[in-house]
């Protein structure tokens, strides 16, 4: 079973999730996008934990998303800041 | 750094602030709802998270502003509750109706829903068989959108301690999801 991820490789999982993720907050540099990404060219494992990483991660958020918004508390919470703002006028 | 992105006195900020603000309150409501685990309490901690924004505008350098204000609200819960800090999400049950009941979302194929249904399913048993730490991480980023800054914020941890659980957390979730065989099929 293809259990082991990057552990064994040069690109840890901790660079493959952030390299994943393209946060602002943790970039990674260009230098080390190439050196991922020419890794993951000749890394079978790497390759297929990125996939089922993204694919995690995808539906995750698809998760999120259906999450029902709360109208009535959103709405509340408008009225609430628009007394406030105009009190503060 | 990109200070003073609205050019901020204080009244300039003041004029801006429901501007600022209301985007905002479908995010904080849903992160307040993981915190507090009760729609009326979300809704009382955005509320004082809001007033106490308002109070603390001349120390906002107008950048960033979900941060600031997730910043805001953990520390409000924490006062609030006289807790070091919240603990995230232990009850799963309030994410699994909504696959089921919303199927057609993004105009997905018959297929496809099925797919991220069952997926889902098996990620939901995942998340909580993982200790809190990773599946509150898990939570705030993969399934609420946060950035790591802004998920730092809420947690109050270093933005490498949210890069380190995050990643150590998907590698659990991937593991679980490995000896069920729930990753096979399509990508």
């Amino acid at each position: 079973m293809n259990l082991v991820v990057a552990m064994r490789c040069k690109i840890n999982s901790r660079r493959l999730s952030r390299y994943i993720d393209r946060d602002f907050s943790a970039p990674l540099s260009e230098s080390e996008i190439l050196k991922v990404e020419a890794h993951l060219a000749e890394c079978e494992k790497c390759t297929a934990a990125v996939q089922e990483l993204t694919k995690m991660k995808s539906t995750l958020r698809w998760l999120g998303a259906l999450q029902i918004p709360d109208e009535s508390s959103i709405e509340r919470l408008k009225q609430s800041l628009k007394l406030q703002s105009k009190e503060n006028e | 750094m990109n200070q003073h992105k609205f050019d901020f006195g204080v009244s300039a900020a003041k004029r801006d602030f429901r501007e600022i603000i209301e985007p905002e309150l479908p995010v904080l409501l849903r992160v307040a709802r993981g915190i507090t685990r009760s729609k009326p309490d979300a809704e009382d901690l955005v509320q004082e998270t809001v007033l106490r924004a308002f109070k603390a505008l001349a120390n906002f350098d107008g950048e960033y502003p979900r941060a600031w204000l997730l910043t805001i609200m953990r520390n409000t819960h924490v006062n609030m509750h006289r807790r070091k800090r919240p603990t995230l999400i232990d009850d799963w049950k309030f994410l699994e109706p909504y696959p089921l009941a919303f199927s057609n979302a993004e105009n997905l194929s018959a297929e496809e829903t099925s797919i991220k249904n069952n997926l889902s399913e098996e990620l939901i048993k995942g998340l909580n068989s993982l200790d809190v730490r990773f599946r509150e991480v898990l939570y705030l980023i993969d399934i609420e959108g946060l950035n790591y800054a802004e998920c730092s914020s809420v947690l109050g941890q270093p933005v490498g301690t949210v890069t380190s659980r995050l990643s150590r957390g998907r590698n659990k979730l991937r593991t679980y999801l490995m000896e069920n065989q729930a990753l096979e099929g399509r990508n």
